[in-house]
């Protein structure tokens, strides 16, 4: 069969909000914004893919077209086999969307009666919806409030409230636009799990989940898009992304009241990359993890009379991955 | 059949489930209903004495009159300015996307929005009727009540369309209503809703008679009032029919239109 999800050369445009100085100065110019600019990809059925970007990199954007909701200025895009710009009505049966905004409920109506409501417009027989709320409410961790009002619920329930409603209908491919953002670090962890294993594994379906979190990239461990200025600037599993951005993991050594000469000799050492502030007693120095490893840095630290506090590997962090790749702009 | 009613029907729940969760407002509003029908009781007693030459073609009961009249009104307001609020709303909240992708269809949406409003109205009116009759003795024996509801049935129609372009006003410029605001302010004016529009200047007369509620209204008071006839009243219902087949797909093609321009600018949750 097709690829669930297949993109083209996708391009949008946004006419963007004229200042009120570029108002004046250029009364007649439309001025764009491009939140895609010729995206292409190609999606599995049964895949878990990540769309990793900070804030404004055109992760919602692109989730959104593909969704029917957005569309785009030119490029085309196919989920499921089907031109989104066609927004067939039976076709979205197969589509679950998992909105970042908290506000998309009815704030003054129970979790359930919103389930409800929303699962009526997928025309599911009502035992069917009220077993599948039960069923989803229990899993995700909600039973307590699901019959309290939206209005008093926390941003995380109410975060896992719409992940609940993305899966009412049980669709096939399912679109989640930062579904941890604001969940606890546990519920996070849980959620990542639960959609590795149960979702993607388990059940066969394919998710494209976005997140400006790179730990939850690496945890989901599927292939990533990374996404910079609406562009795609790698693709590939995380391992094979960092090996492109040539981007590796580091030590840090850490050493207390060291004699005045050593930072001078710990300079000189070979894969040295920078000095790191650290607070009043404590110096801490970065190394490559390439011509050695950490415990010939250590030997030769203690050698010098150094007394070391503590050393680690440092895995880069999305702003180090994104440096590699497009500079420091 | 279940199956095509089950979106409405959702709506329908939500809505009412939305209101009754304000409860004092719930019951202001059901109390609303009595003092009002009580207010325009006294009323009448002023009125029908020093009126009679203008309320002659009605039957010359003023309550009788002005209770169709705001019966009428409040459909009036909900064809209008019904499917506007709620799509403000619903893009305010959020939910407007989440409408979207789900299996309904744009015009169940559009037109589910308002059922509850419409409900709401119609139990509004039957409890005027009712005390105007029951308690006032408003004499409705001899009504041509299927040419009523008819009528008003084609008026919501017909009023509806100019609601559903004002609410594809509102999807893609957020704001502003200027139709159903000056359809609904020039009617409350010389529509003859609390007064026969024979009271008015000549001119403003000729005027009245170019807004769609002042026909739709005169034939409803007429076969409520004076019982007259389908054929009596087939002029007016003429007009409805025309305006309504032609406005209906007219309306729903300028609501895709609008919902694809807010695709196009992203704005389906912007306000
Ligand atoms: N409706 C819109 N009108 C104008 N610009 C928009 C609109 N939606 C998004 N943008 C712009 O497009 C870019 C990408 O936004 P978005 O897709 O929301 O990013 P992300 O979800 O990755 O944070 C941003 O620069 C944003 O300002
Ligand atoms: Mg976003």
């Amino acid at each position: 069969m097709e690829h669930a999800i297949r993109v083209i050369g996708l391009t949008k445009k946004f006419l963007k909000q004229k200042s009120n100085a570029e108002y004046f100065l250029q009364p007649f110019q439309k001025l764009y914004v491009t939140a895609l600019d010729n995206v292409s990809f190609d999606l599995p059925h049964g895949e878990l893919l990540c769309l990793l970007g900070e804030n404004g990199a055109g992760k919602s954007t692109l989730i959104k077209t593909l969704c029917s909701l957005i569309w785009p200025t030119s490029g085309y895009a196919f989920v499921n086999g089907f031109n989104v710009t066609r927004n067939d009505v039976q076709h979205r049966r197969q589509i679950g969307y998992v909105i970042c905004d908290e506000r998309s409920f009815y704030w003054r109506l129970s979790g359930r009666r919103n389930l409800q409501f929303f699962a009526s417009l997928y025309k599911l027989p009502t035992e069917r919806i009220n077993r599948r709320i039960d069923e989803l409410v229990e899993w995700i961790g909600l039973s307590e409030a699901i019959d309290q009002r939206f209005k008093g619920y926390s941003s995380g329930m109410r975060q896992k409230l719409a992940i609940v409603r993305g899966l009412m209908h049980d669709p096939d491919i399912i679109f989640m636009d930062e579904p941890s953002k604001s969940l606890d670090p546990n519920a996070a962890h849980n959620l990542q799990e639960l959609i590795k294993y149960e979702i993607v594994a388990k059940h066969g379906k394919t998710v494209l989940l976005a997140t400006h979190n790179l730990q939850e990239a690496e945890a989901l461990n599927h292939r990533i898009i990374l996404l910079h200025k609406g562009k795609i600037q790698a693709f590939g599993t995380m391992p094979e992304i960092l090996t492109q951005s040539k981007c590796d993991s580091t030590y840090v050594i850490k050493l207390t009241n060291p004699h005045p000469d050593l930072p001078a000799k710990i300079v000189a050492l070979p894969g040295y990359l920078r000095q790191r502030p650290e607070t009043n007693s404590i110096l801490a120095f970065e190394f490559n993890m390439m011509p050695h490893n950490a415990s010939e840095i250590i030997r030769q630290v203690v050698e010098w009379d150094g007394s070391v506090v503590s050393c680690y590997a440092q895995v880069p962090t999305l702003q180090d991955i994104y440096r590699t790749f497009i500079g420091d702009s | 059949m279940m199956h095509r009613l089950q979106i409405p029907l959702a709506f329908l729940k939500k809505d009412f489930y939305n209101e009754i969760s304000y409860r004092f407002h719930f019951m202001i509003q059901i109390f609303g209903i009595f003092f009002a029908t009580l207010s325009f009781y006294f009323l009448s007693k002023l009125v029908d004495q020093n009126a009679s030459s203008y309320l002659e073609p009605y039957g010359g009961n003023y309550l009788a009159f002005v209770l169709i009249g705001l019966a009428f009104s409040h459909y009036m307001l909900v064809s209008l300015s019904g499917f506007s609020e709620a799509i403000r709303e619903t893009q305010m909240m959020g939910i407007m996307e989440i409408l979207l992708i789900s299996q309904a269809r744009l015009s169940t949406i559009i037109l589910s929005s308002s059922i509850y409003k419409f409900l709401f109205t119609s139990f509004r009116i039957v409890v005027y009727l009712l005390m105007g009759a029951l308690i006032f003795h408003v004499d409705l024996s001899n009504a041509n009540y299927p040419g009523a509801l008819f009528i008003l049935l084609l008026t919501i129609v017909s009023l509806s369309c100019i609601g559903i372009i004002s609410a594809s006003f509102i999807m893609v410029f957020k704001k502003g209503d200027p139709i159903a605001w000056g359809i609904t302010a020039l009617s409350w004016l010389i529509g003859g809703v609390y007064y026969p529009i024979s009271v008015l200047p000549p001119w403003l007369q000729k005027l009245s008679w170019l807004l769609p509620v002042t026909p739709a209204l005169e034939g409803m008071r007429m076969a409520l009032l004076r019982g007259y006839s389908f054929p009596q009243l087939l002029p007016t219902i003429t007009a409805l029919v025309v305006f309504s087949f032609i406005m209906m797909p007219f309306s729903l093609l300028v609501f895709r239109i609008a919902v694809k321009k807010a695709k196009i600018d992203g704005s389906l949750t912007q306000y």
